[in-house]
């Protein structure tokens, strides 16, 4: 892509910014309660935060890099879609209606309902701010990688400056409206999105004459790799490894999502459980919708640009949509996605900020270190400067972190959750035998788990496409823990309360006892 | 406890039946008035459930009649108290012994019910997941099953693929309104929710 398309893309992008931004004033909060500031009053309407909820799980990955790598590898790429539209399965059946509470943040809030609150806090504290700071790396460095992609050889140079300029509009958005402007920068985002991207799938299709069939058989022809194109293994290859290592994609993707703090902080934003389950049925249905469309893309990318094409552009296949964009509507068209890739990149990493900064100001801050007795005004302070906290040093972290190979980080963040966060989160909801000893266990036993085992897999060391691909101390296999560390996760949990079970259940009931007895109940 | 903060659940069978019957709570009836009236409300709703959830609801909803509402439940459990006094093992009158309404429910299988609604929904969502198990495992495993083509360039593979989401749209939808329609109104029977279900079982 040439330089001519920065000129045109800049002053689009940067009208839309101003306009987001006086949005996020306009819905400040403006009563100034922490309970408005975290989750809007839980006012919101189920489609409203459905909406948004769908916004959250929709990242550039799956706006980019989903198309890309069904247009690199054919059928395995479509396996990725699968995964996230399947987990919200697993979040409606298990999740949703449970985690569901009035007056309730954050994950150690959820869990604090039924063990010791400091203890809980403090640890599921420490992994939501783990996965929080994760995710957002992940995706400020992805976002400054994309400026390559658009603006060609020009824009080297610029990564860090939009790294910057998109931390720091996170950053305000979230100081200046909290919950609200989140929502709203979501809201817009996901209706562009699902206008853009059905546009988008509709043009090619119309390019078919409205055939399915003939845009695959195009698609298997201009892929280089003729009929294996649309069948499995041109991705994963052959080999045990490989094959452990997309199982463990899909576990940490399955579980994950029930684990993540920024979809989980949405749950609260709704009045009522049952709107709590309307919000994730819309999200649901808009997930599934959307991959219809991006599977078009991809294939369309695959039958119109070409798989070699996309290749050389950006080996990862990330602008394999710009491409298609440019190709189908010229350089305005690839403005415009441009623009909306910006938007759906700026609209998650406000929404994982306001979890890590709510997290901090909540969790750590209100619970462990003042033991729940800081006033409201103070807490939202507090909630304030840690967004501060919080956005600089992801930003500052992604700006450093810009030439190094960080793909790694978004397995990492969902691996840590779904061996971290979820085993604990799901057997306080549904064991009664369930202890704070157990989810101490849990949790710091995951974590520690799932991000040494990274540490030691060929991501980090040992391999061309390593962060440090100098050294070799790649032990673990697997490129992604999650097979290994969410059993440890669970087994942990397990084994922290069975064995202590009958000696705490002698101690509650004594306990009741007493409570029973004392004249202020 | 003061009795107009305890959950509806805990009130006598028979003041619940007194309280959405057709009696006027400012009027003194005859045993045998109170006795025809009780089982005419009692068939007219059919079930226990059905009627635990319109005194819930009853007395839950917000309105200029809350006064109304609580005299009248004060009425219904002085009545109930009064005639399980006196016939304490009344059997024409069965619903006149002094049983709690969730005593009531749980002879009645309620909590059993919803408890099995509940295992439905999950047992439905099992074939969703096992599918997305079966296509992941098997794009490793039966490469040749998934690259059988089933029209055009169409293989089984993809037809799957499509399956899946289709499927997760499908369920999705399903889960939402059996909840609605099924296991919404038994929790609200029993004035619990799933966990606080599976807790106690």
């Amino acid at each position: 892509m040439t330089s001519d398309h920065v000129t045109a893309d800049l002053p689009v992008f940067a009208v839309f910014l101003v306009c987001a931004l006086f949005l996020a004033v306009w819905a400040a909060p403006h009563r100034g309660t922490v309970t408005e500031f975290y989750v809007s009053d839980g006012r919101l309407t189920p489609a409203h935060n459905g909406l948004a909820l769908f916004g959250d799980v929709m990242s550039a990955a799956a706006l980019l890099g989903s198309p890309g790598l069904i247009a690199l590898t054919g059928y395995d790429g479509t396996l990725s879609v699968l995964g996230p539209a399947v987990s919200w399965v697993v979040v409606l059946l298990l999740v949703a209606e449970p985690y569901h509470g009035k007056g309730q943040f954050t994950i150690g809030d959820r869990m604090a309902r039924r063990l010791r609150p400091r203890a809980v806090h403090l640890s599921a504290g420490i992994a939501t701010l783990l996965v929080c700071l994760m995710y957002l790396t992940a995706q400020l460095v992805g976002a400054s990688a994309l400026t390559v992609g658009i603006l060609g050889t020009s824009g080297r140079g610029m990564e860090q400056g939009v790294a910057a300029v998109l931390g720091a509009l996170m950053i305000l958005y979230i100081v200046l409206g909290g919950m609200g402007a989140a929502t709203l920068v979501q809201t817009l985002k996901a209706v562009l999105l699902l206008v853009g991207g059905t546009a988008l799938a509709l043009a090619v299709l119309s390019r078919f004459d409205w055939n399915p069939g003939a845009l695959l058989s195009a698609a298997a022809d201009h892929s280089g790799h003729g009929e294996r194109f649309l069948q499995p293994g041109l991705r994963f290859g052959d080999g045990g490894t490989t094959r452990l290592d997309s199982a463990s994609e899909q576990l940490a993707l399955l579980i994950g999502a029930a684990g993540l703090p920024h979809l989980l902080m949405r749950i609260n934003a709704v009045p009522s459980r049952r709107d709590a389950r309307r919000s994730v049925q819309y999200a649901a249905l808009l997930t599934c919708a959307f991959y219809v469309a991006a599977g078009v893309l991809g294939f369309g990318a695959a039958a119109l640009v070409g798989t070699d094409a996309i290749a050389a552009d950006n080996p990862s296949g990330n602008t394999a949509v710009l491409l298609l964009a440019a190709e189908i509507g010229g350089s305005l068209l690839l403005s415009l996605v441009a623009c909306l890739a910006f938007a759906t990149v700026l609209a998650v990493v406000a929404g994982i900020t306001l979890a890590a900064a709510t997290s901090l100001a909540h969790d750590i801050y209100g619970a462990v270190i003042t033991r729940g007795t800081v006033s409201e005004q103070r807490e939202l302070f507090v909630t304030r400067v840690a967004a501060v906290v919080v956005g600089t040093s992801a930003t500052l972290l992604a700006m450093f972190a810009g030439g190094l190979n960080v793909s790694f980080l978004i397995g990492l963040a969902f691996a840590v959750a779904a061996s971290a966060i979820a085993p604990a989160l799901l057997y306080s909801m549904f064991w009664q035998g369930f202890t704070t000893r157990g989810a101490m266990w849990s949790i710091y036993g995951g974590l520690a788990t799932s991000v040494s085992l990274m540490c030691l897999s060929p991501q980090i060391s040992g391999s061309a496409t390593a962060v440090l691909p100098d050294l070799d101390f790649s032990v673990f296999p697997l490129r992604n823990p999650a097979i290994v560390s969410v059993p440890v996760g669970f087994l942990l949990g397990w084994l922290g309360s069975a064995p202590f079970r009958a000696a705490s259940r002698a101690a509650r009931s004594e306990d009741r006892i007493t409570r029973g007895v004392s004249p202020r109940g | 406890m003061y009795p107009q903060s305890r959950p509806p659940q805990q009130d006598a069978l028979a003041a619940v039946i007194l309280y959405l019957s057709r009696l006027d709570h400012g009027r003194l009836y005859s045993d045998d008035e109170l006795a025809r009236a009780m089982n005419d409300c009692y068939a007219s709703f059919g079930s226990l459930d059905t009627l635990s959830l319109r005194y819930g609801r009853s007395l839950s909803s917000e309105g200029t009649e809350a006064r109304a509402r609580r005299e009248r439940r004060a009425w219904a459990s002085r009545v109930a108290a009064d005639l399980a006094r006196r016939h304490p093992h009344a059997r024409s009158v069965p619903i006149a012994s002094g049983t709690t309404l969730s005593a009531a429910l749980e002879a009645a299988g309620v909590p059993r019910r919803a408890r099995a609604a509940h295992r439905r929904a999950l047992l439905a969502g099992a074939p969703v997941i096992a599918l997305y198990l079966l296509i992941s495992g098997s794009a490793n495993a039966a490469r040749d099953f998934m690259a059988l083509p089933v029209a055009g360039p169409l293989n089984v593979g993809l037809g799957l693929g499509l399956l899946q989401l289709v499927a997760v749209a499908a369920w999705v939808l399903w889960y939402g309104r059996y909840s609605e329609t099924s296991l919404d109104p038994l929790l609200e029977s029993l004035g619990t929710s799933t966990e606080e279900l599976r807790h106690r079982s």
